[in-house]
C-alpha cells in the first residue's frame, strides 16, 4: 500500500478541502491524523466555522459519537444545532464526555431527541462540570419529572448558562416545584422556557416564589400550561418586589378578566416589566380596557400581546385606534 | 466568448499553426509524446515551457512526470481539447471577487468521461495522487480539478477511521516524522514520485486516535 494522503502538498490538499461541505469537514477529515489536523486548523473555512446546522439530519448515537471525537479537539464551533435528531440518550452520553473538555461551544440545541429521564443526567452532568455553555435548548424531549429533578439540581450549582429552553417536557407542578427551587440558587439564568408542560396554578406559585428571592432572571415564557388567573395572581403579587423581570409570557393559560385583574395592580406598582404577552386567553373587552387603562399610568411596558382573546372588535375599532396612536407603545389585538 | 470548438480554436492565438505544429514532451523515464497546440494549451507549465525556448524537434523534458501517468494526461487533453472554454476553471477562479471562498465548491459535476478516466487510478497503487500532483505541476486546472473533486467525493460520509483506512494513514505523534514542524512546508511545491512516497511513508503502528 503506497497511496498516501502525505504525499500530497498542503496546497492540494486545500484544494481537496474546497471541495468538501462543513459536515465532511468536521466528521471525516479532523481527527485522520496530525498532520491532516494541523493543515486544517489553518484551513480559513475551518477557521471561520463557528455555527453548524444540523437540524433535522436523522443523526444517531453513532453519529453523535463523531461529532463528539471532533468536538474534542475544535476551537472553532461555538454554536451547534443538533435539534430534531435521533440521539437518545446514549448520544447525549457522547457530548456530555466532550463537553467536559470543549471550551469553545457555547449554544447547543438538543430539542427534540427523545434524550428522557437518563439522557436528563447527562444534561446535567454538562451543567455541572461545563463552563461555556450560556444557551442550551432541551425541548420536547420526554424529560419529565425526574429528568427535570437533575437538571434543576445542577442549574443550582452552574454559573454560566444564560438561557434554558425547557419547553414540552413533561415537566408538570411536581417538576416545577424543582425547578422553582433551582432558581432561588441560581445566579446567572436570564431567560427561561417553560412551554407546554402542564404546569397548573401550584407550579405558578412555586415559579412566582422563587421569583421573590431570584434577581437574574429577564425572561420566564409559560405559554400553552394552565396556570389561570390564580397563577396571574401569584405573579402578580411576588413581582411586586422583583426588579430583573421584563418579560413575562402567559399565552394560552385560560387566564380570564379575574386574572387581569391582579396583572393590573402588578402594573400599578411594577416599573421593570416592558412584556407582557397574554394571548390566546379568556379576556374580554372590558378586561383590555382596565389592562390598557394601567398600563397608561405605569409608562414602563411596551409591549402587550392580547391577540386571539375574547375581545369583539365590533364597535371598539375607534377605542383601539386611540390607543394606538396616543401610546408610544405596541398592543396586539 | 468561445462557444463552438472552431471559435475555441481561434483564441488559442496561433490560428495557422494550431492543428500543424506538434510538440514533443518527454517523461522522467525517457518516453516521449507528440501533441498538438490543443493539447498544450491545456497545460499552462507545457504552453510556457513551449514558448519560452524554441524546442524545435527537441523533446521538452518534463522531469516530474512518468510515462505511466503523462500517456493518460495526454489522452485526458486530447479527449478535451475541443471542450468550450469552462470559465470558472479554466481562469484563476481564486481570484474572482464574486466568488463566495466559504461556499464548498460542487463536486458532483464530474461529467461521465472524467468519472471513467479517473476510475484508472487508485488510491492503494497511489496512481490517483500521482495524477493530482502531475496535474498541479503540468498546470492542468481540470484534472486537476477531476483529482480534487473524486478526493472529496470518496471521503464524503466516513468516518475519520474509515478516512485513515482509506488513505492508508497511521497516527503520527505530533512533532515527529511526517509531522515535523518543516515536513508540511517542506513537501510543497515538489513532486514527489510514488517511490519516494513509499520510502517516507509512516510504518504501521497502534493508532492512539483510535480510542
Amino acid at each position: 500500500m503506497i497511496g498516501l494522503l502525505h504525499t500530497l502538498p498542503a496546497e492540494l490538499i486545500y484544494r481537496i478541502l474546497d471541495n468538501v461541505d462543513e459536515i465532511t469537514l468536521l466528521l471525516s477529515c479532523r481527527n485522520v491524523c496530525t498532520k491532516l489536523n494541523s493543515i486544517i486548523d489553518k484551513y480559513i473555512r475551518y477557521q471561520i466555522l463557528t455555527k453548524l446546522h444540523l437540524r433535522f439530519n436523522q443523526i444517531d448515537s453513532q453519529g453523535t459519537k463523531y461529532l463528539a471525537k471532533t468536538l474534542e479537539t475544535n476551537k472553532t464551533l461555538t454554536t451547534l444545532y443538533l435539534g430534531i435528531n435521533k440521539l437518545g440518550p446514549q448520544g447525549v452520553e457522547y457530548l456530555s464526555n466532550t463537553l467536559l473538555k470543549n471550551q469553545t461551544l457555547t449554544t447547543l440545541d438538543l430539542s427534540l431527541n427523545d434524550i428522557g429521564v437518563q439522557g436528563a443526567q447527562d444534561v446535567a452532568n454538562i451543567l455541572l462540570k461545563n463552563k461555556r455553555l450560556t444557551i442550551f435548548m432541551l425541548n420536547y424531549n420526554h424529560i419529565g419529572i425526574h429528568g427535570t429533578q437533575s437538571i434543576a439540581a445542577a442549574l443550582m450549582k452552574n454559573d454560566t448558562l444564560c438561557t434554558l429552553q425547557l419547553g414540552h417536557n413533561q415537566i408538570m407542578d411536581q417538576g416545577t416545584h424543582y425547578i422553582a427551587a433551582a432558581l432561588k440558587k441560581n445566579r446567572t439564568l436570564t431567560r427561561l422556557y417553560l412551554e407546554g408542560n402542564d404546569i397548573g396554578a401550584e407550579g405558578a406559585q412555586q415559579l412566582a416564589n422563587a421569583l421573590r428571592q431570584n434577581q437574574t432572571l429577564i425572561e420566564i415564557h409559560l405559554g400553552m400550561n394552565s396556570i389561570g388567573s390564580e397563577g396571574a395572581k401569584q405573579f402578580a403579587n411576588a413581582l411586586l418586589t422583583n426588579k430583573t423581570l421584563t418579560t413575562l409570557d402567559f399565552s394560552n393559560n385560560g387566564i380570564t378578566d379575574r386574572g387581569v385583574g391582579f396583572l393590573i395592580n402588578l402594573l400599578a406598582e411594577n416599573r421593570v416589566l416592558t412584556t407582557l404577552i397574554l394571548k390566546s386567553n379568556c379576556i374580554s373587552i372590558q378586561g383590555a380596557k382596565h389592562l390598557i387603562n394601567a398600563i397608561i399610568k405605569n409608562k414602563t411596558l411596551l409591549t402587550l400581546d392580547l391577540s386571539n382573546n375574547k375581545i369583539a372588535t365590533g364597535g371598539n375599532e375607534r377605542f383601539i385606534e386611540i390607543f394606538q396612536t396616543h401610546l408610544e407603545m405596541k398592543i396586539i389585538f | 466568448m468561445a462557444t463552438t470548438a472552431e471559435a475555441s480554436n481561434t483564441t488559442t492565438g496561433n490560428t495557422e499553426t494550431a492543428t500543424g505544429k506538434m510538440i514533443k514532451i518527454q517523461s522522467n523515464d525517457g518516453q516521449i509524446f507528440e501533441v498538438d497546440q490543443g493539447v498544450v494549451e491545456q497545460s499552462s507549465t507545457i504552453k510556457t515551457l513551449s514558448d519560452l525556448m524554441d524546442v524545435g524537434d527537441v523533446p521538452i523534458p518534463l522531469p516530474n512526470v512518468k510515462a505511466s501517468i503523462l500517456g493518460p494526461i495526454v489522452d485526458f487533453c486530447n479527449h478535451h481539447k475541443n471542450d468550450q472554454k469552462p470559465e470558472p476553471i479554466d481562469e484563476d477562479d481564486d481570484d474572482d471577487p464574486n466568488k463566495d471562498i466559504y461556499e464548498p465548491k460542487r463536486s458532483d459535476d464530474i461529467c461521465e468521461w472524467d468519472l471513467n478516466f479517473i476510475k484508472q487510478f487508485t488510491v492503494p497503487e497511489g496512481t490517483l495522487f500521482d495524477i493530482i500532483m502531475a496535474a498541479n505541476y503540468l498546470g492542468i486546472k481540470t484534472l486537476l480539478a477531476v483529482g480534487c473533486k473524486t478526493i472529496a467525493n470518496m471521503v464524503r460520509g466516513k468516518s475519520s477511521t474509515e478516512v485513515r483506512e482509506m488513505f492508508n494513514i497511521s497516527y503520527d505523534p505530533p512533532g515527529e516524522g511526517i509531522n515535523a514542524p518543516n515536513a508540511i512546508e517542506g513537501q510543497a511545491g515538489t513532486v514527489p514520485t510514488t517511490q519516494d512516497a513509499n520510502a517516507t511513508g509512516p510504518s504501521p503502528q497502534p493508532d492512539p486516535m483510535n480510542q
